[in-house]
């Protein structure tokens, strides 16, 4: 049942297993045991980039509420810019902290794969969450560590997405991708999920870097649009995206079918601009889910032995349908 | 001798940091965790080492970031196209001691301050390699001997140090000696000291900061080798690891405007803010909290080392 | 006066439009003092730096030891015994007394394949040197500069330029940031080593720190050469009136006396 529970560990369970067998349960009795083995009792959710991203305040918030309704302590940690080699280093830290758990992403996956490793043997479980691992590296990590993988599947998410364009566009349409943040594979992977979607249409793709900054992304998409003035659609990777696409078309008031947006991510502006019509749908990942989620497997598997085996998923649409249910559920903090 | 008190900056920070964290969480002061300390200062050190050392000679490189993400691209690059490994690695320390000689020719042609002049060769060679990799991040699924070499093999399987650590080390000694007990040190804190008075007395001070930046730029590309060694992956995304070096440097003493500042003190800074940065993590503090906390360490260090520093000064005088 | 040790002869030397040095000449013979006096922008600052291989004069010879030399750098200058100590920035604040000592010239012994500096032969060296000219004050050459007194400061320049085996010591405002007691220390320094052989050029604004070690006084104005005296031959009014206006009548005019 358990390839990562050392000998000294099922020791300590077992004894700790018998002492408390007389006044126990026999599920409070496992409960305890296990509860033995895990050291610090502190679970870890640690980022490629920090909480001051909307996206991952509520991945923070899921991590947060989790770690209230389970009664254990659970953090979220990130570096406050995109930094795989920062996240590595903060899995280590957390692995020298003993930590109880580890939840962990792989916008990097080679570099993860040390620190899973030391995990593994420091006999502390982990969990990849947000987008799943490419193939060749889910290979790496047959031996049982990462015990699963929580998070929406953003390829599939992307092209359900990008289908409610289907009807609205003519065949052959140009069509660009803004990209805010080159060399994030996920959002490599969002961009090929958008295009799948709308394979049938055989559009003309351009894909445009618009920089982490919305005036300058702003203005960049404005240059792109007057060179390429037949474009049907935006496409964006992020609400940062989202932004600078409705404020640019906002500003130069164009019509809602003249070209159309699809984006990434929940906040107020995507939601309005739905409601408006400015947007035609985004990807709803539903993160919440990725931060609550995740402790709480860890939490079973450390105090009930709980093996996850499966694809637990997440990931749905917004679109003028829901989006008023979602808009409540945003003002909340769920999105 | 020189100035070494302005290390203790860097060691109070440190002996607080460990005072609190061991107290927030025992487990911070175990050897696994000051393993881990120093897997992350080898990289980030490796750089400071080489950014402190022009410091002293009075000059700054705001371009070892995009310079390191660039040499280990490069690397990463060469090794994937099956470039056997002593050549890729040597070609690309070549390359990166060129970056740096080229800071040094165009601030030192032109008399720009070499703020601006790497300001724009940090936005360059990051461009650069945006552009090489096409925004993807280049990785390795089996570890290569080389890379093992680098960065990657540790004492034992679960042993958080790792071996870039002992080739941060090695640097380190090398350029103590070279600051510290040779001709050219002297030079080096001469230059950066008065420029004038150096030159005047003869010091070529011109090619001692050609030298240093050449120097800088070399570790920046030494530290990138080690960081694709260690992750075994390499992302062009910007690293800021410039402003974390020049940090770590004035943490341990070593002046921004030149002539003042030890190798020991660069390594003490380094351990000290990459103990803040572990150290918040094992305290289950959130993790902006660092950016913010740096922030404010940086400026008691160096309020703590004026103020040392007038003391003396006052006693003595 | 024997066959100088130094000689210039008719230097000039131009900066875009401003002439700093027309047609001067000096002449500086050996163990002997001379004063270079004048107004700021006189030129005396240009025509030491040229003596010290920092500029090169436009034309104009400069003889040492009989013989013509090019002065092509402070390397150059201070190998054929040629030392400058410039005002405020002979030495380098930061940097220990042995350390600046040898700064540019430092000793280094080989330990395996490297060559370190020898410390050891630094500290024993400046020391002796200091005590030799004399200064009593500084025991240790581990001190940084910036915690020396200036005249302390202007001691180890002159020392270092001993130790370097110069025969020319040219002084750029060595007494002009001290105190009285300080200037007239360091004004002893250049008697004793003008005893010891060295000629020494003298730059400064302050004519009473002159008269009691010059040998020869120059005066420059607006880059020309104006007036030299010998010693004893020197009138303070018209030297004064020399450096003020380039002209002695009106010294006896306005000064009338």
């Amino acid at each position: 049942m358990q390839g990562k529970l050392n000998r000294r560990d099922l020791l300590k369970a077992t004894v700790g297993a018998t002492v408390a067998a007389s006044v126990l349960s026999p599920g409070q009795r496992i409960a305890k045991a296990f509860a033995q083995s895990a050291s610090s009792g502190t679970y870890y959710w640690v980022a490629h980039v920090g909480p001051g991203d909307p996206y991952w305040a509520v991945v923070q918030r899921g991590v947060q509420a989790a770690g209230k309704a389970l009664g254990v302590k659970a953090v979220f940690e990130g570096p406050s810019g995109y930094s795989p080699p920062k996240q590595a280093d903060m899995v280590n830290a957390a692995i020298s902290a003993k930590a109880a758990g580890i939840v962990t992403t792989s916008a990097d996956p080679a570099v993860m794969k040390g620190p899973l490793q030391r995990a593994a043997q420091a006999g502390i479980p982990t969990i990849f969450s947000d987008t799943p691992p490419p193939k060749d590296f889910a290979a790496a990590f047959a031996n049982g560590n990462p015990i699963a993988f929580v998070g929406v599947d953003v390829r599939i998410a992307a092209a359900r997405a990008s289908a409610k364009l289907v009807p609205l566009l003519p065949k052959g349409a140009e069509v660009v991708v803004v990209n805010h943040e080159p060399g994030n594979r996920v959002l490599e992977i969002k961009t090929g999920g958008y295009l799948e979607g709308i394979a049938s249409l055989e559009p003309k793709v351009e894909k445009l870097v618009i920089g982490e900054e919305t005036t300058k992304a702003v203005e960049i998409i404005r240059a792109y649009l007057q060179k390429n003035p037949n474009t049907k659609a935006i496409f964006t990777l992020g609400a940062l995206g989202t932004h600078a696409a409705v404020k640019l078309l906002d500003e130069m008031k164009a019509s809602n079918d003249k070209i159309r947006v699809v984006g990434s991510d929940i906040d107020d502006v995507t939601l309005d601009a739905i409601k408006r019509g400015r947007v035609v749908s985004a990807i709803d990942l539903q993160q919440l889910g990725f931060g609550f989620l995740p402790i709480a497997l860890l939490y079973l598997y450390n105090t009930y032995a709980l093996d996850p085996n499966d694809h637990i998923g997440a990931g749905g649409t917004v679109d003028a349908k829901n989006v008023d249910f979602i808009t409540k559920l945003a003002k909340q903090g769920f999105r | 001798m020189l100035s070494r008190r302005r290390e203790l900056g860097a060691v109070i920070a440190i002996a607080v940091t460990y005072s609190v964290f061991a107290y927030l969480n025992p487990a911070f002061l175990t050897w696994a965790t000051f393993g881990g300390i120093l897997t992350i200062a080898a990289e980030i050190g490796t750089i400071t080492i080489g950014e402190g050392v022009l410091m002293v000679s009075g000059e700054f490189d705001l371009s070892v970031g995009s310079n390191f993400t660039f040499s280990a691209i490069v690397l990463g690059m060469l090794l994937k196209a099956a470039v056997p490994a002593a050549i890729s690695v040597l070609t690309v320390l070549g390359m990166a001691a060129l970056i740096g000689l080229l800071n040094g020719l165009i601030t030192l042609r032109t008399r720009i301050p070499s703020f601006i002049t790497t300001l724009g060769t940090l936005f360059f060679w990051n461009g650069m390699a945006l552009w090489v990799t096409g925004g993807w991040p280049i990785s390795f699924i089996a570890p290569l001997p080389v890379l093992n070499v680098l960065g990657n093999s540790t004492p034992s399987p679960a042993s958080s140090l790792h071996v870039s650590a002992a080739w941060w080390a090695a640097a380190a000694i090398i350029f103590w000696i070279m600051l510290e007990n040779t001709r050219y040190g002297n030079w080096i804190y001469g230059t950066g000291g008065k420029t004038e008075a150096a030159r005047a007395i003869g010091v070529p001070v011109d090619r001692v900061k050609l030298i240093n930046f050449t120097l800088c730029g070399l570790l920046a590309g030494l530290a990138g080798a080690l960081q694709l060694g260690r992750m075994m992956s390499i992302s062009p995304v910007r690293s800021g690891l410039e402003l974390e070096a020049i940090a770590s440097a004035v943490v341990g003493g070593v002046s921004l405007f030149g002539g003042m500042g030890t190798v020991l003190g660069m390594v003490l800074g380094t351990i000290a803010l990459a103990s803040i940065e572990v150290g918040l993590v094992a305290a289950g503090a959130p993790s902006f909290w660092y950016t913010a906390f740096v922030g404010c360490v940086i400026i008691v260090i160096v309020v703590i080392n004026t103020q040392l520093d007038q003391l003396i000064f006052t006693r003595r005088s | 006066m024997a066959t100088p040790l130094l000689e210039a002869r008719d230097i000039s030397k131009r900066f875009g439009r401003l002439q700093a040095l027309d047609r001067v000449s000096i002449a500086l013979p050996r163990g002997r003092t001379l004063a270079l006096v004048g107004d700021n922008g006189a030129g005396k600052s240009t025509l030491i730096k040229i003596l010290a291989g920092l500029h090169q004069p436009d034309s104009g010879e400069i003889w040492f030891e009989h013989r013509r030399v090019r002065l092509e750098s402070p390397t150059a200058a201070r190998k054929m015994g040629i030392e400058t100590v410039y005002q405020d920035l002979a030495l380098v604040e930061n940097m220990s007394i042995a350390r600046n000592f040898f700064l540019g010239a430092e000793p280094s012994r080989r330990v395996g394949p490297v060559s370190v500096l020898d410390t050891a032969k630094m500290h024993l060296t400046a020391e002796s040197y200091l005590r030799e000219i004399g200064i009593t004050s500084l025991t240790t050459a581990e001190k940084e500069i910036r915690l020396l007194s200036g005249g302390e400061r202007q001691a180890i320049s002159i020392a270092r330029a001993m130790y370097f085996g110069a025969k020319v010591m040219i002084l750029d405002e060595p007494t002009s940031q001290l105190s009285i007691k300080e200037a007239r220390k360091v004004l002893d320094y250049v008697h004793d080593v003008n005893a010891q052989g060295l000629s020494t050029i003298f730059i400064t604004h302050n004519l009473s720190h002159v008269y009691p070690v010059a040998d020869i006084i120059v005066v420059l104005y607006h880059g020309r050469k104006v007036g030299e005296f010998l010693k004893g031959a020197a009138d303070p009014d018209v030297i004064e009136s020399l450096i003020v206006n380039g002209d002695a009548d009106l010294a006896d005019r306005v000064g009338g006396h």
